[in-house]
């Protein structure tokens, strides 16, 4: 389980290559914006590829291999090998005979996270929220009232009174005197959604300066 | 039997945990935490291999029966064994250098370069979405054009109530709103749950119909 020692040679005389990686990785993603070609299809696969593969080693450092080497045979904690046992089960899943064995390690899972959200995971963080939602409607600060505070408490607590009446799907608020409710709702939703796309847009922008930066510095060592 | 065992399976699990949450019940608290909670970690680490396996057998059978642009699914399965066998064949771990190089020259610069591309497709979508047809649409406009203008250095340089409005903005606006959201879809949650633990929800069950 130790595997082979690459000699520590050969690695660091990959080190160089490894820019010259990045950069072809790079522009072969972003002649996608030419058009479709076989250079950023090669890309798009070995992305998915090297990803999906990512995905499993982490999952076998962190939890397999230390599972089988520490906890069961240095440690003695035989009944681990159960839940191995459930957890194969799902392998069973593309055997379209045997599939509904399959179905015992998805039920164990469905109801120990159903059971596990309806206590610390979610409905506990429901209260907080709740809780921090009842904001107090006249702030008093060491110098009196702070008046901007107090307004901006109450329009806090009348917006998500306003966002929620939005979902409440037991009684007719759509039309009537209360319709008023869902106009002022989704301009909030909207005001929300135009805030998040504003910090997406500059979370985009930061990730292209971080290519643009590889690319100036770490390649061409413009500076 | 096929299906009343798991719907059993799924009652005993999540009960356990429930009450685990709620009530000390001293043996269900040692139970939960020395042997449930674990076990699922276990035993979804070892189910983390379908999700490569269906990949496998999907891009297989494209190279098998020659589909239409199989020559990428070579490239798909290369790099995949690639970083399989450098990661748990070779060195055994993430942290080994041999794999360090190949995740850090090019699973992260690759990844790094998708999501930069991003940024390209977000133009157009500005273009799309910055147009003012309706009230809601000129308020997602005004308020997007604040964040980002309030959110950068020069936009505090060209006039300093540019961070005051987009601070304003995010602490009472959007945080409410995105409040009386998370509040709705943690109510639907629940119930979603509750419906799991009774039987009632069963499309997870599905398998083998």
């Amino acid at each position: 389980m130790q595997g082979v020692n690459v000699p520590a040679g050969i690695t660091a005389s990959l080190q160089p290559f490894g820019i010259y990686l990045g950069v072809i990785v790079t522009f072969g993603v972003w002649s996608m914006l030419y058009r479709e070609n076989p250079f950023y299809r090669i890309c798009e696969f070995a992305y998915v590829g090297s990803a999906s593969a990512h995905g499993l080693v982490t999952t076998f450092a962190n939890t397999i291999k230390p599972g089988v080497l520490t906890n069961i045979i240095q440690n003695g904690n035989y009944w681990e090998i159960i839940p191995i046992c459930l957890g194969c089960l799902i392998y069973f899943q593309p055997f379209r005979t045997k599939m509904w064995i399959a179905r015992y390690p998805m039920a164990y899972w469905v109801g120990y996270n159903a059971g596990y959200a309806l206590t610390m995971r979610t409905a506990m963080p429901l209260l907080t929220q709740i809780r921090q939602t009842m904001l107090p409607v006249i702030v008093r600060t060491a110098n009196g009232i702070s008046l901007v505070d107090s307004i901006n408490n109450i329009l806090f607590s009348l917006f998500v009174l306003f966002t929620m009446s939005y979902f409440l799907f037991s009684m007719n608020v759509y039309t009537g005197r209360y319709s008023f409710l869902l106009r002022v709702a989704r301009v909030i939703m909207m005001v929300a959604f135009g805030a998040g796309f504003g910090t997406g847009v500059g979370t985009r922008i930061s990730l292209l300066i971080g290519r643009l930066d590889f690319l100036f510095s770490e390649w061409l060592t413009l500076y | 039997m096929r299906r009343t065992v798991p719907l059993t399976i799924s009652f005993v699990a999540g009960m356990i945990m429930v009450i685990d949450g709620w009530l000390k019940i001293g043996f269900i608290n040692n139970f939960a935490t020395r042997y449930l909670m674990p076990s699922v970690t276990i035993s979804v680490g070892w189910a983390a291999g379908l999700g490569a396996l269906n990949l496998i057998r999907l891009h297989s059978r494209n190279i098998a029966q020659k589909r239409l642009n199989y020559q990428y699914s070579f490239v798909l399965l290369g790099f995949f064994f690639l970083m399989l066998t450098c990661g748990v064949f070779l060195q055994g771990n993430t942290t080994a250098p041999f794999y360090q190089f190949f995740y850090s020259s090019f699973q992260v610069n690759l990844s790094a370069a998708v999501y930069s591309l991003n940024s390209f497709y977000l133009v157009s979508a500005c273009y799309r979405t910055f147009r003012a047809r309706s009230w809601e649409s000129t308020a997602l406009l005004v308020v997007a054009c604040f964040t980002m203008i309030g959110s950068v250095p020069m936009g505090a340089a060209m006039w300093g109530g540019f961070p005051v409005i987009q601070n304003w903005i995010v602490k009472v606006i959007n945080d409410a709103a995105i409040r009386g959201l998370s509040i709705g879809v943690t109510l639907g949650t629940l119930s979603q749950c509750v419906r799991n633990l009774v039987g009632i929800e069963r499309g997870h069950l599905q398998a083998g119909e």
